[in-house]
């Protein structure tokens, strides 16, 4: 690891950051080494934690002239690889740049900064009325830069759309080190749009470092509904019959009997029918002379697919109750095997009762254990599949069903990810959902915004369409007087 | 339809392709011959942009059209760009589902002319804009290839979000061949209510006001007299120079809880109700209303829109109305009270316009007001002599060299819609 340039450049890195805040050697890289996806490791080479936009464009700067890759982290709770520093080089962390800038009530609109944890803006404008709608169930830990870069979605986006929906403008530093404003603070800014299109790019157009949100004004009335079904595909039916009903939930959750009862048996117990085969979290918002419509209207379609029980949230405590089995759920799986493995993708939700079917089929045929908790409102499906990585073959099972399951939705018109991003994970299936033109269409993207590709190389793309596949940074191949 | 003609240019050849293939076989002839093209829905926009520094063939979308498929129980529909928005509603209607778009002109305006435009109206303020509803698209590239992204998922993050790039592109990156949308329930009744303000400011206060008490508009427009000549609508005489128009949408106990939670706001308050309208009445309202800054005029018009944020929303008004004044015109401005964009259209009914040279003065120092109040003024609407004085779009800032490399990888001939968006893509 120790190579003849790295005193000079971390010299360099030092003094743009600050001794204190680079890490550099191989134990505390470790850390680095994986996000929370942990079959894809890489260690990085540095690991630095710039406070302003300035450092970050010139760490970048610095970057570009060693030809090292750089790759954006926030709590590295990304689920596809997307942190990890694929080829080596620098993790640009932004844990140090966590403040809140603006609250705009009139304008409906807040300016944070990348490390931003995502629940700490619903907390700082809810005094003021409002709240951030886009709420990946890691809000408590996973930062606005990073649902930026994957788009990410929750359980509240079936209503209120998902990150790219509430992004109104972006600081970014490119490859180059340069600094620009995409988007902008007044609507329908000119041009094309940049900012819509650098979300879900998964750090690999940029490093955003000034995020301009949308905030939504509370809702005036909500309402929490929780039905259980002695079967699973009563509650799918119950879901397609809601959409085909026309009514718009905020939120519409399925849980399986595998996650009701992992949720039951650990800390986050939300008092759910422990022998149900799945349940519903429906919520509305909205008024209150409206929401008396549709519960009733919901109540008669979760009656006519044989619901056994319906509950209904009395007050804030116990709809947080209601919600904290439902966002604990992924950790209360942590106790039914080693490892899992979270799976992310969507169908056309009047397809959801045929394909949950055929996930649990696959589970069964590869001999591995699933349990389904997704976003059912969006079609969004994420089995998990429990395994032991310790066991080849199981591992191997694992990811033989995984793919089966990738198979089963694209043969449905579904989609490889619906808010985990593609990432290391998913790059090699890309082509299988998009022809050798759309691939590259989205190459000339990338091209244009990182024409050197070292923001974040390997994502996305799969690996023939990128620009050639260059091997691990190694700072001693580096072009002569490349760092004078 | 024939002879068309943009910013004073005639083309040199129409063409009509009836398929996506065809399209795409155009395409690569013209890309071949070097010839500059001019993709055409159905014409309502053409007078968006720049002048274009050539255009030799016009390719009509018109022989796009129809539903491709239309999912009812995914709330998903995919539709030929060529197709005009008023008869896709009409589908959708049949299954009580509708797009939440209603930009002017829905008869004529066809879907690709609307994403390529990212035209929006009034119910933006609730459902947002095209970004917020496209979720798949088929487009033919200037060299005749054709690529998707996207699908008919309503959550997707699978490769890069082309839909976002090809949204309000005017047609310099491709041209659109199908689109898929996200719908929406219709809403079982809605109602309007119209206010009288004194001022824009009032007018202001009062939206910002009305959704503090717990209102959810779908719509909220501030519009001066001249404006709302262009509806006719039945409303009390009133002397006051402004009205605030704001439309419900939702069951129907909902809709009438805020009727009168508004009454009940205005009260006591500089407002004067005029009129409370009923689901028809509403419907027929905002129908007319959305057309109403894009209605015919036989004479010469311009038509500015300025977006800016709430705090100088009130001020950019005054500015726009001073601009009419210096340009001799009669002045209409419509403001979305919710997101703060403002359209001034001016017309000269009485009066001569002025020599380009003063006109385009006016827009500057309109730009120049609204660009320090932290927003952008694109000019929309004018004849041809005062554009190839000013640049339509205004923008300048430093991602438009990404933008410039975007346009050079899609269209390195520079062969579509040349010249006519910002900085002279
Ligand atoms: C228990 C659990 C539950 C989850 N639930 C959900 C869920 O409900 N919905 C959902 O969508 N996701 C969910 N996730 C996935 C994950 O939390 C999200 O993808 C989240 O947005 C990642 O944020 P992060 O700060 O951890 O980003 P990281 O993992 O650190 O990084 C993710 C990506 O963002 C890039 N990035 C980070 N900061 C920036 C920046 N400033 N500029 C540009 N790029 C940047 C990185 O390069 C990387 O590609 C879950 C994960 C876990 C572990």
């Amino acid at each position: 690891m120790k190579t003849e340039p790295k005193p000079k450049i971390l010299r360099e890195l030092e003094e743009i950051a600050g001794s204190n805040y680079i890490l550099h050697d191989p134990d505390e890289l470790l850390a680095y080494e994986c996000d929370g996806l942990t079959h894809h490791r890489s260690l990085p080479d540095f690991v630095v934690f710039p406070e302003t936009t300035h450092q970050v464009s010139r760490l970048v700067e610095l970057a570009r002239r060693y030809r090292m890759p750089f790759t954006a982290r926030g709590s590295g709770t990304g689920l596809s690889g997307g942190a990890t520093a694929a080829r080596g080089g620098m993790i640009i962390e932004t844990s140090r740049m966590k403040r809140i800038l603006e609250v705009d009530a009139e304008a409906r609109a807040a300016v944070v900064q990348p490390g931003v944890i995502n629940m700490e803006i619903s907390r700082r404008v809810a005094d003021a009325g409002f709240f951030y709608a886009p709420d990946p169930s890691s809000q408590i830990a996973c930062t606005i830069g990073g649902n930026i870069a994957e788009n990410s979605g929750g359980p509240h986006c079936l209503k209120y759309g998902t990150t790219v929906n509430h992004v109104l403008a972006l600081s970014v530093v490119l490859g180059d080190g340069e600094v620009m404003e995409l988007g902008g603070a007044a609507a329908d800014p000119p041009g094309y749009d940049l900012c819509g299109i650098f979300v879900g790019s998964e750090g690999t157009f940029g490093i955003a470092t000034e995020i301009r949100l949308r905030l939504v004004r509370t809702s005036p009335a909500t309402r929490t509904l929780l039905a259980a079904y002695a079967h699973v595909q009563q509650a799918t039916e119950t879901v397609s019959d809601i959409v085909a009903a026309g009514i718009v939930p905020v939120a519409l959750e399925m849980m399986d009997q595998a996650i009701i009862k992992a949720v039951e048996d650990s800390h986050y117990r939300a008092g759910y029918p422990r022998d149900a085969g799945a349940v519903l979290l429906i919520e509305l918002d909205g008024l209150d002379a409206g929401l008396k419509v549709r519960e009733e209207q919901i109540r008669a379609l979760c009656q006519a697919n044989g619901c056994a029980e319906i509950r209904v949230a009395r007050d804030p405590a116990e709809r947080a109750a209601l919600w904290a089995g439902r966002k604990g759920a992924f950790g209360a799986c942590g106790r039914l095997s080693p490892n899992m493995y979270l799976s992310d993708t969507v169908v056309p939700r009047n397809r959801l009762p045929e394909v949950l079917s055929r996930v649990y089929e696959i589970s069964k045929s590869h001999n591995i254990r699933v349990a389904n908790v997704f976003h059912a409102g969006d079609g969004n499906l994420h089995p998990i599949l429990l395994y032991d990585e310790k066991d080849p073959h199981e591992t191997r099972r694992m990811l033989a069903a995984c793919a089966d399951i990738i198979e089963a939705c694209l043969a449905v018109g579904g989609t490889l990810s619906g808010e985990h991003g593609i990432g290391l994970d998913k790059r090699d299936y890309m082509d299988r959902q998009f022809s050798e033109e759309d691939l590259r269409a989205m190459t000339k993207v990338k091209r244009a915004f990182d024409p050197e590709g070292l923001c974040n190389p390997d994502k996305v793309l799969p690996r023939r369409a990128g620009c050639g596949e260059a091997g691990r940074w190694d700072p001693k191949r580096l072009p002569e007087g490349a760092w004078v | 339809m024939n002879g068309i003609e943009i910013d004073g240019f005639s083309v040199d050849r129409e063409e009509f392709p009836a398929s996506p293939e065809e399209l795409s076989h155009t395409m690569r002839q013209a890309f071949e011959a070097d010839a500059a093209m001019i993709p055409v829905g159905g014409a309502t926009k053409l007078h968006l942009g720049n002048p274009p520094r050539a255009a030799h063939i016009a390719l009509h979308t018109s022989g796009l059209r129809g539903v491709v498929e239309y999912e009812p129980d995914n709330m998903t529909v995919s539709v030929l760009s060529g197709t005009p928005l008023a008869e896709l509603q009409s589908v959708l209607r049949g299954s009580q589902q509708f797009l939440p778009l209603d930009p002017p002109h829905p008869e004529r305006a066809t879907l690709g002319g609307i994403v390529s435009c990212n035209s929006s109206g009034p119910i933006r303020f609730r459902y947002g804009t095209v970004r917020d509803m496209l979720i798949g698209v088929k487009i033919a590239h200037p060299d005749g290839t054709r690529t998707k992204a996207g699908g008919k998922l309503v959550k997707n993050v699978t490769g890069y979000d082309m839909c976002k790039l090809y949204t309000g592109s005017l047609g310099t990156l491709g041209v659109l061949t199908e689109l898929t949308f996200k719908v929406q329930p219709l809403c079982d009744a809605l109602a309007t209510v119209l206010i009288a303000y004194p001022s824009i400011h009032a007018a202001l206060e009062a939206a910002q006001q009305s959704m503090k008490s717990g209102l959810l508009p779908d719509a909220m427009e501030a519009w001066n007299r001249e404006a709302l000549q262009a509806v006719p609508y039945p409303a009390a005489n009133s002397g006051s120079p402004w009205v605030l128009m704001l439309r419900f949408g939702e069951v129907d106990a909902a809709v009438r809880w805020q009727v009168d939670k508004l009454k009940e706001m205005v009260q006591g308050s500089p407002g004067e109700i005029l009129n409370t309208l009923s689901t028809e009445e509403s419907e027929q309202f905002w129908e007319k209303a959305a057309s109403a800054r894009d209605a015919p005029f036989p004479g010469e018009e311009a038509l500015v829109k300025c977006s800016v944020l709430y705090q100088s929303a009130a001020e950019t008004a005054r500015q726009m109305q001073e601009a009419g004044q210096r340009l001799g015109a009669r002045t209409s401005l419509f403001c979305h009270a919710g997101t703060f964009i403002l359209y001034a259209r001016y017309l000269w009914t009485d009066s001569e316009p002025g020599a380009a040279d003063e006109v385009r003065q006016v827009f500057q120092d309109l730009r120049r007001q609204t660009t320090s109040a932290g927003g952008h003024a694109v000019i929309e609407k004018i004849r041809p002599e005062v554009k190839n004085a000013i640049d339509v779009w205004g923008y300048e800032a430093p991602a438009l060299e990404i933008m410039r490399r975007i346009k050079r990888e899609f269209d390195p001939k520079g062969l579509l819609n040349p010249g006519r968006f910002v900085g002279g893509i």
